[in-house]
């Protein structure tokens, strides 16, 4: 059996790359910003998509990209700039996901594309339904293509952590699967 | 190496791994997707595929357009000058007779004959192409930023 192909990811700097990398963002340099958007766009995405419908993250993503750039010169620590972006981006998510429980116009404009009940969707609608924790790494794995020490170093979670995460989620999914396949 | 394919595909493969992995990497956009992109002078919408109609319908893909704006006068205009060039183009499914303002939040639309323009303060005037969709997203004391797409070709 062949391997999953997963499209690369943009090389993760590593944290002294990132807080060079920030600290140049800080200072008002674009291509430092446009750096950033390209490494961790995909991060962000994954974080959006295993907490909002489908539908609202791109334009989330932008938000959050938005929000970012808006307090960057806030951010103390560069180092810690991949949790928090991390935090922002869940922030974002909650905040969407609050408008959408009381905004029922917005699940009307979704496109017939998008309601379909294609495997994949209900694959996804399962992780969703994980806890947060879980279903956060597993979007960002399976979905995102990323592995679990891209995971970390993007998320600013412990190797340790999203290691748990990953098999502990995997486990929950199976068992979700199989019950809905009964 | 860890010998561990869920943590980072190494060691043996777990088939139902590598089976969600196909199944929900086909919910990954086609392309790279939005990228950051100085504002270009002048923005053009080609004739857009049919693939990447579908692409754009799908996926509702945008391409964003971060600009960072020197404003260098006091006063700040709450949106953008729209000026219709030919044809009807529209701002928030209302006709622009000649001029009128983008404000943050609505979208410029051009058809298959419209053509208009934006004046945004030190960039110049951007020039909009038939089938373009431009939504101002927001406008601060030093930024501008706006969204673009194909619109969706009409016969």
């Amino acid at each position: 059996m062949m391997r999953a192909a997963a499209a690369p990811l943009r090389p993760e700097p590593d944290s002294g790359g990132v807080a060079l990398l920030v600290e140049r963002a800080q200072r008002g340099d674009r291509a430092a910003l446009a750096e950033i958007y390209a490494v961790y766009r995909r991060t962000v995405r994954g974080i959006l998509l295993s907490r909002v419908p489908r539908v609202e993250v791109d334009d989330l993503v932008q938000d959050v990209f938005v929000t970012a750039m808006e307090r960057l010169s806030s951010l103390r620590d560069p180092a810690a700039f991949p949790a928090w972006l991390a935090a922002i981006t869940r922030n974002r998510a909650t905040d969407c996901s609050a408008r959408l429980e009381t905004d029922d116009a917005a699940r009307r404009d979704l496109p017939v594309a998008d309601v379909d009940r294609t495997e994949a969707l209900l694959v996804l609608a399962a992780i969703q339904s994980l806890p947060e924790a879980y279903s956060e790494t597993l979007t960002l794995r399976l979905v995102e293509g990323m592995t679990g020490p891209e995971i970390a170093a993007r998320t600013g979670l412990t190797e340790g952590s999203v290691r748990v995460n990953l098999h502990r989620g995997m486990k929950q999914l199976r068992e979700k699967l199989e019950r809905t396949l009964a | 190496v860890t010998n561990d394919y869920l943590w980072d595909r190494s060691g043996p493969i777990d088939p139902e791994v590598v089976r969600l992995e196909r199944l929900l990497g086909r919910l990954r956009p086609a392309s790279e997707g939005p990228r950051v992109l100085a504002f270009p002078a002048r923005v053009t919408a080609r004739r857009p595929s049919r693939a990447a109609l579908v692409a754009v319908a799908s996926l509702a893909a945008v391409i964003v357009a971060l600009v960072g704006v020197s404003w260098r006068t006091t006063h700040l205009s709450p949106g953008l000058e729209v000026t219709r060039i030919e044809g009807t183009p529209t701002i928030a499914s209302s006709p622009v007779a000649d001029h009128r303002e983008l404000r943050a939040g609505t979208w410029l639309e051009t058809n298959d004959e419209a053509r208009a323009s934006i004046d945004i303060a030190s960039v110049g005037r951007v020039e909009v192409e038939p089938r373009t969709r431009i939504g101002l997203v927001t406008t601060r004391p030093d930024t501008t930023v706006c969204s673009c797409s194909a619109a969706p070709f009409t016969r």
